[in-house]
């Protein structure tokens, strides 16, 4: 159990820096002059303030839990941000669902027989090679043909194919974008292809003996952990794809705070923290699979 | 804005009486839909329609809803000062005439002719009749009079889609090379550091996985504001952001190398761990390696500079870049304009799949 909560405690202070490079990174930002001047903006963030004050700030706003309004909306960050996080999940959960029903088992077969499936995983490789910008834009055009006009997160609202269609297409654009799924598969296929030559299993093919609990063992822990390592460059990935299909969700959010008319500093450190504890809580689940899965990690250190 | 004023100065000139000419090639016309000729059954209600000039009993309305004709023969769409536009309509639309047209276009035995010297700039809407079957046809085009050919077609403001791809072209390069600069430099010297020095490794591990927590767009974003938005200094602010992915990747190769009994051999003559990390490990055994994530680097920079510049927030409109070609085009898609578009997917898929198998060409087969 021991190594188990150190590995957990190591991911918890590895997404802690993080945060603190995210608060320095932010405190680069000059002070917004709209908000200095007409006094939105906390007390401290004062025109003139040094990168030091900006920094400090930053962090004290997470310490102290005080996050305050939006400039733009006047709303509770932590009440916008959980509406868009509402909208944003099920992007990003989607996309996770096609690696899972797509990806996995292609790419289990891919590594276990090859043939067909090897070819198949190999076109879902290339596929996957492209951008993820010009995936989206390229499924957002596509919707000229199916729903007779470019797929935007409006359709969501007229219920049937324009709202499936507008569901589906981000998802798959996400999925499919940047090569991260490529790399998914990849690292499947090959763990699966290594798990088939243990002498072991192939002497459980000898004798006809069920070999998926083994495998499923074997390949818990990678999955997840290529998960959890992907789910960051995801989560980048969501932007651009609100961004394309209009969709106005946690990665807009930050988008809008960032690059919009006024620079929400205290809106883009709240999502900035989603952010790092989803990346957090992916870790920590690959921690805890790989720790179920593989007896070794269990064993007491020395033995 | 520095970048943003040279850019200004490369601009293809715009002109906004050319706006949205499609490609002159009509190979390209036909790829891209933007031939299409709407077609209406005309309501002979007089018999002296035919052989005048005196417009068809048609509604605008209905031509403009009446689909695509895929079985016609269809003239170019583009005519060009100084040149003789000539079509020569399908044989079934020989014996066809000639209801509306630009001034000079005449209509003889199936062949549209505009003489150079008349051919005018602008848009003009040219209507055949034909006499198709028991009911008269009517055809229906637009002609576009531009000053030159424009092979990819031009945009909004008029201005060379070719021109801008080219222009776009360049400017993704540079930021791409001083982006790949930074980041390789920095990158691999801090990994080769952190490969051989196992204490320092393990500092940077903690480094890079905190750096590899954030979503690296977000950090870009921010890169962008504080730079700015100034493409030179997002470039290199970007390498600095980029650089612990690729140390991360060096530090690996290099550790893996640093445990060989050659480099073991090295220290027990005395050479010194720069000589050794530089020239032993780096020059002799990492070049392939470096090479190949240069080009990966390279790419991802490139579709970074596109993707900021579509998110408005790397090179921005009225200047050109491919990302606000794409930006730019996309919103004509739906009017069937989008030879902008598709010049723009091309060209970055071109060049990134390009890279991308140049890179992965390097480091299997060196």
């Amino acid at each position: 159990m021991k190594p188990l909560l150190v590995a957990i405690a190591r991911s918890v202070a590895v997404a802690l820096l993080a945060f603190v490079m995210v608060a320095a990174l932010l405190a680069l930002i000059p002070t917004d002059p709209y908000r200095s001047s007409d006094g939105t903006g906390p007390d401290a963030r004062s025109r003139d303030s040094s990168v030091g004050q900006r920094f400090a700030e930053n962090l004290a706003t997470v310490v102290r839990w005080e996050f305050g309004t939006t400039y733009a909306e006047g709303a509770p960050i932590w009440t916008l941000v959980g509406y868009k996080a509402s909208r944003s999940s099920w992007l990003v959960l989607g996309a996770l669902g096609i690696w899972f029903l797509l990806g996995l088992p292609i790419a289990i077969l891919a590594g276990w027989s090859g043939g067909a499936a090897d070819r198949l995983a190999g076109v879902l490789n290339l596929v996957s090679g492209t951008p993820t910008l010009i995936t989206a834009l390229l499924l957002s055009a596509a919707g000229l043909w199916v729903i007779d006009e470019p797929v935007t997160g409006f359709a969501l609202r007229e219920g049937g194919t324009a709202a499936a269609v507008a569901y589906l297409f981000p998802t798959v654009a996400l999925a499919l974008g940047d090569s991260r799924m490529a790399d998914f598969m990849s690292t499947v296929s090959g763990r699966t292809r290594r798990i088939r030559e243990i002498r072991f299993v192939e002497a459980l093919r000898a004798r006809k003996s069920p070999v998926w609990p083994h495998l499923a063992l074997g390949l818990a822990g990678p999955v997840t952990t290529s998960l959890a390592g992907n789910l960051s460059y995801l989560l980048g990935g969501a932007i651009v794809v609100e961004f394309v299909f209009n969709l106005s969700g946690l990665a807009q959010a930050v988008y809008q705070g960032i690059a919009g008319s006024v620079v929400e500093v205290e809106l883009v450190i709240a999502i900035s923290l989603v952010f790092i504890s989803v990346v957090l809580v992916g870790r920590i689940l690959a921690e805890v699979v790989a720790w179920a899965s593989d007896p070794r990690l269990r064993q007491p250190v020395g033995m | 804005m520095l970048v943003a004023s040279c850019v200004g100065e490369r601009q293809p000139s715009s002109d906004l009486s050319l706006a949205n000419v499609p490609p002159s090639s009509r190979l390209l016309q036909t790829w891209l839909g933007a031939d299409h000729t709407k077609r209406a059954h005309a309501e002979v209600s007089s018999g002296g329609l035919f052989g005048s000039r005196g417009g068809s009993s048609c509604s605008a309305d209905a031509l403009e809803t009446i689909p695509s004709a895929p079985a016609l023969r269809i003239p170019n769409r583009v005519a060009v000062e100084g040149r003789v536009y000539q079509a020569v309509l399908a044989e079934a639309d020989q014996d066809a005439c000639l209801v509306e047209g630009p001034p000079g276009m005449t209509l003889q035995a199936g062949v549209l002719r505009w003489p150079g010297q008349q051919v005018s700039r602008g848009r003009h809407m040219v209507r055949v009749l034909a006499r198709r079957g028991p009911q008269p046809e009517l055809l229906a085009f637009t002609l576009v009079g531009a000053d030159r050919n424009y092979l990819l077609g031009t945009d909004r403001l008029g201005r060379s889609v070719l021109s801008i791809v080219r222009i776009g072209g360049f400017w993704a390069m540079s930021y791409a090379a001083l982006f790949t600069l930074v980041a390789m430099v920095l990158g691999v010297l801090g990994g080769s550091v952190a490969g051989y020095f196992e204490r320092t490794g393990r500092v940077f591990d903690w480094f890079s996985n905190a750096v590899e927590s954030v979503p690296i767009l977000v950090a870009f974003f921010v890169v962008a504001v504080i730079s700015g938005f100034q493409l030179i200094w997002i470039a290199v602010m970007g390498g600095v952001v980029m650089a612990p992915r690729v140390a991360a990747a060096t530090r690996q190769l290099v550790a893996e190398l640093a445990s060989r009994d050659w480099v073991e051999a090295a220290r027990e003559l005395g050479e010194s761990p720069f000589a050794i990390v530089a020239s032993d490990i780096v020059r002799f055994n990492l070049v392939r390696q470096i090479t190949a994530a240069s080009l990966g680097v390279f790419s991802f920079a490139v579709v970074l500079e596109v993707t900021l510049s579509y998110l408005r927030i790397g090179i921005q409109a009225p200047d050109v870049s491919w990302g606000t070609l794409l930006l730019d085009s996309r919103e004509r898609i739906p009017s069937g304009e989008f030879w902008g578009f598709a010049a723009a997917i091309s060209v970055v898929l071109a060049t990134v799949g390009a890279l991308n198998y140049l890179a992965r060409t390097t480091e299997t087969e060196g």
